[in-house]
């Protein structure tokens, strides 16, 4: 286990590495370069070759990406340029709302999808599954943002049950803030609770079929019973690794979203540093998610044996 | 002897697609897609509108007989920017998904010929596979500007290692049969063994994805021309449709509802493809 740990966490940082690098070097194809969108367009030479200087793009590529990989090792991602605070400060100004958005879609993908696919499943080629599988195959193909444009359409503007858009901290003001959360959690989870929705369905189906579920039903086990604490039970792997891996769609959906219902979270600071051209920002932001994602894939690696006390690592 | 061998694979070929076309799902999928594609090819003749020519008089017209789909803020013909918006998605769909099964098919095929550069191989596809699609797909358009041609590339770049990873799955699979040790045994290279052998097996696999990997790109497309990171202004797009869209919500919501309809449909369509493609092709697929 312990061995098992150590070289995910080496490969984990060789991961980090290949990400440091890919992102480093695109944001160093913009043609561009930041003291232009800083000084303007009337600055001098002096001027510019002086903000350079101070922001260390004088330097070479290989320099500039040794002393970005080393201060991240030390916890430190730059300064933004266009905002002067340091990066992980401004990234955690914005982190409420992203993280609250994001555990609220995983939250609606699983209980939906859950739910769904073990109704799916148990109703076998019926109506109720084929109406599963044509909800799931919707959530696949309809457009994140444009889902949340329509529910925006018909919940806040015809019926006016919910508000149209914006964020309200949930320290400050729970109730309103699920108001608030409740669109965007459900157009962002809806894409995912497909997926899992599916891969419940096809996995429930597979253990349907064992024959410790035909013995359960056999010694008189109510139905509901043999299809959460056995059928179920041993059909969560496969769950739980498209569920893990949701989590990185999610991360990424959240960009659009934000942008949808006006949250000011990560996920609008991505998109505006992108428009300013603020590196550090962007680099900083996109290291963090890999970190986060790669930490997590590990969590849910590491969860199988607390589902599955067979699994065992090596 | 090639006269032989295709004497012999030409039935399972055929039977194949005969499995193919009695899955209603993908026939539906497959005509849907083919509708579309034409009302792209043919959207000159289907509209006698520029769909950028502007006509300030005219503007947020609801849909009428004239303007069928209504006009947008500048007086655009909604019709005319949703039927030329088809050919940006099916483009850009059509060629990242062509793209990343010929690329990740090769990839896939040097990593399990050559183990050390499958091992470097597959270890950069990780680390590119850590970033979020959208995300990657944003910080590279962020760089190199919106262009449709960009975009492909970007989008390119999101999707080859989950292309790579399947084909990878699929050749080794395929280089661990009977028929590839013989051919091993009897002598032939491995250049030989990788395109006379390995390939063919591991290409339904490789096709399945690339159909999934078309709706995603499409869905991507939209994303990121939405966020106006993605088509560049001139082009006729649904995404960007779809952010001019959004602050006229109350007054306009044609401009919100008729390109957002088409979009869906034509993810839907490549869905229900690759849905009824997997089925057909994977022989072990109970139907169900």
């Amino acid at each position: 286990m312990v061995a098992y740990l150590l070289r995910r966490l080496v490969s984990l940082l060789s991961i980090l590495v290949v990400v440091g690098l890919v992102v480093f070097f695109l944001i160093r194809l913009v043609p561009g370069d930041p003291t232009s969108a800083l000084l303007g367009e009337n600055a001098t030479t002096e001027q510019i070759e002086a903000l350079r200087t101070r922001l260390g793009l004088d330097r070479t590529l290989p320099a500039q990406f040794g002393a970005w990989m080393a201060s991240v090792a030390r916890g430190d991602l730059g300064t933004s340029i266009y905002m002067r605070i340091p990066v992980v400060t401004a990234v955690a100004q914005r982190v409420e709302p992203t993280a609250m958005l994001a555990l609220a879609a995983t939250l609606v993908a699983v209980l939906l999808g859950v739910s769904l696919g073990v109704i799916a499943a148990i109703r076998h080629n019926t109506a109720a599954d084929y109406a599963v599988m044509v909800i799931a195959m919707l959530g696949l193909s309809l457009p994140t943002f444009w889902l949340g444009l329509l529910m925006i359409m018909l919940f806040a503007v015809t019926l006016q049950w919910l508000p149209a858009a914006g964020y309200v901290s949930i320290l400050q003001e729970p109730v309103a803030s699920l108001r608030y959360l409740l669109m965007p959690a459900v157009a962002l989870g809806f894409s995912q609770a497909a997926i899992i929705a599916r891969m419940t369905r096809a996995s429930v189906l597979d253990t349907l079929g064992e024959d410790y579920v035909r013995t359960a039903h056999s010694k008189g086990l109510p139905a509901s019973r043999v299809v959460i604490g056995h059928a179920l039970r041993n059909a969560t792997l496969p769950i739980v690794t498209v569920v893990g891996l949701s989590i990185a769609t999610l991360a990424g959906g959240v960009v659009v979203t934000e942008t949808v219902f006006n949250i000011p979270g990560a996920g609008r600071l991505v998109i505006d540093s992108v428009l300013r051209r603020d590196y550090p920002v962007i680099q900083g932001s996109v290291l963090m998610v890999a970190f986060i994602y790669a930490f997590v894939n590990l969590l849910v690696d590491l969860s199988y044996a607390f589902f599955d006390p067979r699994v065992r690592y090596q | 002897m090639s006269s032989e061998a295709a004497s012999v694979t030409a039935p399972r070929r055929w039977s194949g697609l005969r499995r193919l076309l009695s899955r209603r799902i993908a026939v539906v999928g497959g005509v849907l897609i083919i509708v579309i594609a034409l009302v792209g090819l043919a959207a000159p003749l289907l509209t006698p509108y520029d769909p950028n020519g502007l006509q300030i008089s005219n503007r947020l017209k609801p849909p009428s007989s004239t303007h069928p789909f209504g006009t947008d803020n500048f007086g655009r013909d909604v019709w005319a920017r949703t039927v030329f918006g088809t050919r940006l998605s099916l483009v850009v769909g059509l060629s990242t998904a062509l793209i990343t099964a010929v690329l990740g098919t090769l990839l896939a095929l040097l990593a399990g010929t050559y183990r050390f550069l499958g091992e470097l191989i597959m270890r950069v596809m990780d680390g590119l596979m850590a970033l979020p699609a959208t995300l990657l797909a944003i910080a590279i358009m962020a760089a190199v500007g919106p262009r449709v041609e960009n975009m492909v590339v970007a989008l390119s770049l999101v999707y080859l290692p989950r292309s790579t990873r399947v084909a990878r799955a699929a050749v080794l699979v395929v280089r661990e049969q009977v028929f590839v040790e013989a051919a091993i045994a009897l002598g032939a290279g491995n250049r030989g063994i990788m395109w006379r052998h390995i390939l063919p097996g591991a290409l339904s696999p490789v096709i399945v994805q690339a159909t999934y990997v078309f709706a995603t790109a499409v869905l991507l497309e939209a994303s990121l021309s939405f966020l106006g990171v993605g088509a560049p202004p001139e082009v006729p797009s649904w995404g960007i449709m779809l952010s001019e869209g959004r602050l006229l919500m109350r007054n306009a919501p044609w401009m919100t509802v008729f390109p957002g309809t088409l979009l869906a449909l034509t993810v839907l369509s490549v869905n229900m493809l690759g849905d009824g493609l997997r089925d057909a092709l994977d022989p072990k697929m109970k139907r169900g």
